[in-house]
């Protein structure tokens, strides 16, 4: 614990997403305005007092609609990493501790998936679906499941050999305690770490699907379609950009940070 | 008779290079003939690479042999009746579970235990090894080699076996805990009547414990008998080597060469033609006492 | 000082800092080495028997430091703090060889080219010449025919094959010293009595000192020529192996001797465990497990008491009063 707090770039990362999590559990108590109250007196206002980030082009405090996005982005990105984790360690879990022509399918699966441009792949199944929050959530954790595959299979194939995991089949352990109980639980190190650098690619993801229309609609706020109607004031209003372009940047960042200074003790 | 092997061979085929669809037989091993009597020790001796822990795998039916069989003498369930205990005290625990997890273990997947009994169950187990029951709340890496290993030992007691392997279990640990780790073992012999299979590549632990041994040298059986007999007067030459009584100096065999006949051969100052050609047939030299060399045939 | 040691050492205290406590890893290590001598240090896990030999030259770890203590190689005074000075003797004077050999090899290289690159550094002679050279060294601890071993890759190679490549390179500088730390540890017993023959002609015919480090007893009777016994940071008890090791004089010596596992002989075990080096009892370490305890033992640690011409033990047991 003392050790996780002398790190500081991982210190920082966990307070800044502690930070953006609290933003969006405490969304209703935070913003001062509806983030659909319209106000046609106060159009594209720069940061105020009265708003603290400004306004957009239909009145609508800035500040207000960044905190319910936050919440979508959130809850996309955990959601979907959550989706990720559940298929990946399965499919690789079984990969792993079967071998042989199992394993010889799912990694035909997994080589397939990763043959995909993953971005093309969901822009093209929303274009037929329709582009709500949940359909969403659930095509992101359909496409980015690969990763973890391989890595709980990697590190089950070299766990599948210890010595405790030998004792298990002599004391007579059915191979799905075996894979459950004691194989899963020590591969999930750098399952952990991929899934937390995978919220950050997940919330990218969302945001650049709202950013083309094809993500959450107006009016419910997402980071990236804040930004797609900034487009239109671009010279006019920095603040509708900058602030949603460095909150993505800042939210991204600070996964990272948590991922990559965790990558140490979970070796 | 608890045990018997028959005939045990195993082969791995091992492919010859990374696309390649061919592939090389490696004799891990050959025509293996032993019997495990009750209340006994069985030790097997030899050097590494001669199949030692091919041989514990294919006891506790880890592997499958390639040929031969084991005929076992148990009455109840296989995995209650014979267990083991590893080399490696550091691998062979889960680092991510508590001590008591990990003793609760075997008793879970047999329906050993009431819930309201666990407690009292794990202490009794980890008594029997002489270790505070303070130690079941905490985690592997809190302790020493010895003591994990009495904890390994400890789990494969819990579910009562009659038969246990045992794989080189004091070689990783320093002089004056192996001398506690053997005498536990050799208290536990005689407390809950067991009988083991001991594997190791140290002479004096095997002559320590072993009432009956067996010697391995490259997969293959050079002799076997009462320890008594086999260390005051080794036959096979390999085993005159091994136990000290032959200062003929001994150049290490370069490579693998695969030898038809006998595989002590190319390095053995009494071969002959048909150790060549021949893989020597095991006989007997006096009661309780055989070789396979064909010096003696 | 006399002429004839090659190596004094003088109280050496090593120790090792960790966030929360210091380990007192050498403690008070006094000891000599002839020139030709062949010394083995006996000892169990943890007892400081690594760390006494790594501070000779420094290769200790980033966190442990040599506090205090004097050492002389080679009538020469050695400044442990003067990395210059020590990386003229390191590889060239005073060679160490490890526990794991074909760890300790570098998987892309042959065996040979390693060896040849050995001669190169520390002979600064040429390509060809060092070729040569590793050859010949290569001959000299029987991986025969030179010119087949020279190819070898460390995987081709067994562990005992490839703990004499290593030392072959540790020889390759023509040392006065080499310090082998638990080199057959991991090796089979015939192997283990193949390199330790090695050893013991390489010093025969090249002059070779050697420090063995192990905690194997059985095989040093006919290998060391004196022994030195560690327990918790300290040597104990140091002699001629003959005397040490059929009348040993100190408690964990004669305890030592006593585990070793004989056909049909009871096995005594010494009773509790070796002591953690940052918590250690008062007075002589031994003391909390000593058959012979007696009240002066807790309060002060003994000094070394001599018994004959080279042997010496530090326990209030051999006090003559």
């Amino acid at each position: 614990m003392k050790e996780l707090l002398n790190n500081k770039p991982l210190f920082i990362g966990i307070l800044l997403v502690a930070f953006m999590f609290l933003v969006a559990v405490f969304a209703p108590l935070i913003s001062v305005y509806e983030y659909d109250h319209i106000n046609s007196e106060s159009i594209l206002q720069p940061p105020s007092v009265k708003h603290i980030l400004g306004t957009d082009q239909l009145g609508r405090d800035l500040f207000s609609r960044m905190v319910y996005g936050a919440r979508i982005s959130l809850s996309v990105g955990i959601i979907a990493v959550g989706i990720s984790v559940l298929i990946g360690v399965i499919l690789g879990a079984i990969a792993g501790f079967y071998g042989g022509i199992i394993d010889k399918i799912i990694i035909i699966l997994i080589d397939i998936m990763l043959c995909f441009p993953v971005l093309f792949l969901i822009l093209s199944i929303v274009a037929i679906l329709e582009p709500n929050i949940y359909n969403i959530m659930i095509i992101i954790g359909l496409t980015s499941w690969m990763g973890q595959a391989r890595l709980v299979r990697a590190e089950i194939l070299s766990l599948k050999e210890r010595e405790f995991i030998l004792v298990e089949k002599v004391l007579g352990a059915s191979n799905f305690r075996i894979i459950f109980s004691h194989l899963i639980p020590n591969a999930m190190g750098p399952v952990l770490v991929s899934a937390i650098l995978g919220i950050a690619g997940a919330i990218l993801v969302e945001s650049s699907l709202s950013f083309l229309g094809l993500g959450i609609q107006p009016p419910t706020p997402s980071w990236g379609n804040i930004l797609a109607d900034a487009k239109s004031s671009l010279g006019i209003a920095w603040w509708l950009s900058v602030f949603p372009g460095l909150t993505i940047f800042i939210t991204i960042i600070s996964y990272n940070l948590v991922g990559e200074g965790l990558k140490k003790y979970l070796k | 008779m608890l045990l018997t092997a028959k005939n045990l061979s195993k082969q791995y085929k091992i492919p010859k290079g990374v696309f390649s669809n061919e592939f090389l037989r490696v004799d891990a091993l050959c025509n293996i003939n032993f019997e495990l009597h009750e209340g006994s020790v069985l030790g097997i001796l030899g050097e590494s690479g001669c199949g030692k822990t091919t041989l514990a795998k294919l006891i506790v039916k880890l592997l499958e042999p390639t040929n031969g069989k084991i005929v076992y003498g148990n009455t109840v369930d296989f995995r209650r009746w014979i267990q083991m205990v590893f080399q490696n005290p550091f691998s062979s625990l889960n680092p991510m579970m508590k001590i008591k997890d990990t003793l609760k273990e075997p008793l879970i997947i047999h329906r050993l235990m009431k819930n309201s009994d666990a407690e009292n169950r794990l202490k009794e187990i980890i008594g029997m090894v002489n270790m505070d029951y303070d130690c079941l709340n905490r985690y592997p890496d809190e302790f020493s080699g010895g003591q994990k290993q009495r904890i390994a030992i400890a789990r494969a007691l819990a579910v009562q076996p009659k038969v246990l392997v045992c794989d080189e279990p004091t070689s990783s640990l320093d002089l004056s805990v192996q001398a506690q780790i053997l005498n536990l073992f050799m208290e536990l012999k005689k407390n809950l009547g067991l009988s083991y299979i001991f594997i190791s590549h140290n002479i004096e632990v095997i002559s320590f414990i072993a009432d009956e041994i067996l010697i391995l040298y490259k997969g293959i059986q050079v002799e076997r008998g009462l320890s008594q007999k086999v260390f005051d007067s080794p036959k096979h030459p390999y085993a005159k080597i091994l136990l000290g009584l032959d200062e003929s100096k001994l150049q290490e065999l370069s490579q693998d060469k695969s030898v038809v006949g006998c595989k002590f051969c190319p390095i053995c100052k009494f071969s002959s033609q048909a150790c060549q050609t021949c893989i020597p047939k095991e006989t007997q030299i006096e009661k309780g006492h055989y070789v396979s060399c064909h010096l003696y045939q | 000082m006399k002429s004839s040691h090659l190596l004094e050492i003088d109280k050496l205290n090593t120790k090792i800092f960790h966030r929360d406590y210091t380990v007192n890893a050498v403690c008070d290590l006094s000891l000599e080495l002839k020139t030709k001598e062949i010394l083995a240090i006996i000892g169990e896990s943890g007892c400081g028997k690594t760390m006494s030999m790594l501070s000779i030259t420094n290769l200790i770890p980033k966190n442990a430091k040599v506090v205090s203590g004097g050492i002389m190689f080679n009538s020469k005074e050695l400044d442990i703090n003067n990395e210059k000075e020590l990386l003229g003797i390191r590889g060239s004077q005073v060679s160490y060889i490890f526990q794991d050999a074909t760890a300790s090899l570098n998987p892309i290289f042959t065996v040979g080219e390693q060896i040849q690159e050995m001669f190169m550094a520390h002979q600064c002679v040429s390509k060809n010449r060092a070729k040569d050279d590793a050859a010949e060294v290569l001959e000299l601890v029987n991986l025969k025919p030179a010119q087949k071993y020279y190819n070898y890759y460390p995987h081709q190679l067994s562990g005992g094959m490839n703990q004499r490549a290593m030392i072959a390179m540790a020889i390759a500088s023509k040392p006065k010293l080499l310090i082998a730390d638990e080199p057959t540890s991991s090796l089979d017993r015939i192997t283990e009595i193949t390199i330790l023959k090695l050893l013991k002609r390489l010093n025969a015919e090249l002059g070779l000192s050697i420090i063995l480090i192990t905690h194997n007893i059985s095989l040093i009777e006919n290998f060391a020529d004196t022994i030195a016994i560690m327990y918790a940071g300290r040597i104990i008890e140091k002699g001629p192996s003959g005397e040490i090791l059929n009348s040993p004089k100190h408690p964990y010596t004669e305890a030592l001797l006593d585990c070793l596992p004989k056909k049909g002989k009871e096995l005594n075990a010494i009773k509790g465990s070796v002591p953690n080096l940052s918590n250690l009892p008062s007075g002589c370490k031994f003391h909390p497990r000593c058959p012979y305890v007696m009240e002066k033992c807790l309060k002060q640690e003994p000094d070394f008491i001599k018994i004959s011409q080279g042997h010496s033990v530090r326990c209030y047991l051999q006090q003559k009063t």
